[in-house]
């Protein structure tokens, strides 16, 4: 393999400026977890290679009263060693928790992955049932993209070549609200989901409603989808195992899942409407309803 | 293009001269010839190559070397004292039968050390998930939970 330049820049400006200067064979790299696999695989062929792992202040999470901020270049093992991120957003560290393995939880980052924008991506459905946004930063300064709008097909994303993605912004969902995530694979650890669903639910304060209701799910399309039929089956009908079953079946349209090596998609329709029940019933245990948990509780 | 690094290795601080597109596997099996870590899958799904840098176990097949710059990296080949005596987890392995072919070894070895420098008493299951990225062709996983089990507590 051609030998290539490797540049660790410490300023987000130095960044950008490698990146206008090196061209557009120039690729960010953060944990190297994607990047490097495509490289050796000839998926991608970068003539340098800029490293964001040394740029200040991209690493760790920040709690600022209704948000929290998450740098791009924090590592999942950082997002599982956060006992507060599991307390009040379940379903992101369900995701972590069942991605790769020890080793690369240990490097890869949660910008990575969002960039990565995969069709299986595990940290995307969860940051789209909880409305988090990507925080930008390009030549032409800074913007704020929700997540809503930031995939736009398999391994393509909003961001422009040069743009660097510095943090996600996640609105907290607050004490009434919980969210759970599964992933439907063959083997426990280092595979690729054949689905994987998120939920997040918001209760009434009686208690007795679903008020809002955000569901996502992976490998259904081009890109992680929001469904917004079952979401619409969901909001403002009684927390009951009847309106869960009602939601999975409005499951329609927007999903387009394919035939693949790893599974039919007959197979992944089916349990689409599955995990729909298994997701929300966790939520809704964690809320303290009487719900059967889709696992072991942490 | 090249460019010297210096880090620390299995104790000692070394600089060596290293390609942009290197990984840290062809760094330490080619110019510091630990050939310990060995390449299985090369794309960080098997752990065959696992190392262990500022105290984390990692793939370094898919590590970028340049990434070692400064840093403080543990092979197979640091765990032994000078005059050979074996780490309590590289005993552990031999005495629980937890070796087999012997290719996944170090990986397992290094993974269960970070473990347990981390966290010296684990339950099985966080063996499990420290082991989880670790695969085993001759399927002896039995044997390297017991090892591992077995090191717990043990002083190096």
């Amino acid at each position: 393999m051609k030998d290539i330049s490797y540049h660790k820049p410490i300023t987000l400006e130095e960044a950008l400026t490698l990146k206008r200067e090196l061209g557009p064979g120039a690729h960010y790299i953060s944990g190297g977890t994607d990047v490097m696999v495509l490289r050796r695989q000839r998926k991608l062929d970068p003539t340098a290679l800029i490293s964001l792992l040394h740029v200040g202040g991209l690493a760790g999470l920040r709690w600022e009263g209704e948000v929290l901020r998450l740098g791009a270049a924090t590592t999942l093992c950082d997002i599982l060693a956060d006992r507060g991120l599991h307390e009040r957003l379940p379903a992101l560290t369900d995701a972590v928790r069942v991605m790769g393995s020890t080793q690369m939880r240990n490097v890869a980052t949660m910008g990575g992955n969002v960039m990565s924008a995969a069709p299986s991506g595990d940290t995307l459905c969860p940051l789209l049932c909880l409305g988090a946004s990507c925080r930008l930063v390009g030549e032409e300064g800074e913007r704020l993209v929700p997540l809503d709008e930031f995939f736009v097909g398999p391994r393509q994303n909003a961001a422009r070549p040069e743009e660097i993605l510095t943090e996600l912004v996640v609105p907290l969902p607050g004490p009434r609200s919980s969210g759970a995530f599964i992933k439907l694979t063959r083997r426990a650890a280092l595979d690729l989901a054949l689905l994987n669903m998120a939920v997040q639910l918001w209760l009434s304060p009686d208690g007795a409603r679903l008020e809002k209701a955000r569901v996502a799910a992976g490998v259904v399309a081009p890109t992680p989808l929001r469904l917004c039929g079952a979401e619409e089956a969901l909001t403002g009908q009684p927390a009951t195992t009847a309106t869960l079953e009602r939601a999975a079946q409005a499951i329609g349209g927007e999903c387009s899942p394919r035939d693949s090596h790893r599974c039919s998609a007959w197979y992944r329709e089916e349990m689409l409407r599955v995990l729909l029940v298994r997701a929300a019933s966790t939520a809704l245990a964690r809320l303290g309803l009487d719900f059967a948990l889709s696992g072991p509780e942490i | 293009m090249k460019r010297t690094i210096e880090f620390e290795l299995n104790g000692q601080l070394v600089s060596a001269e290293v390609g942009g597109g290197q990984t840290l596997l062809e760094l330490l099996r080619q110019r510091f010839e630990l050939t310990g870590v060995k390449e299985g899958c090369g794309a960080g799904e098997c752990g065959a190559c696992t190392v262990i840098v500022d105290g984390r176990a990692l793939t370094a097949c898919i590590y970028p070397a340049m990434e070692a710059e400064g840093r403080s990296v543990t092979t197979i080949e640091g765990l032994a004292t000078a005059e050979g005596a074996l780490h309590p987890l590289q005993s552990a392995f031999v005495e629980h039968g937890a070796v087999q072919c012997g290719f996944c070894t170090p990986g397992n070895v290094l993974s269960a050390k970070a473990l347990l420098d981390q966290n010296p008493d684990p339950s099985e299951d966080e063996i499990r998930t420290a082991l989880e990225g670790n695969l085993c062709r001759c399927t002896g996983y039995q044997q390297i939970i017991e090892a591992v089990k077995a090191a717990a507590g043990r002083k190096p």
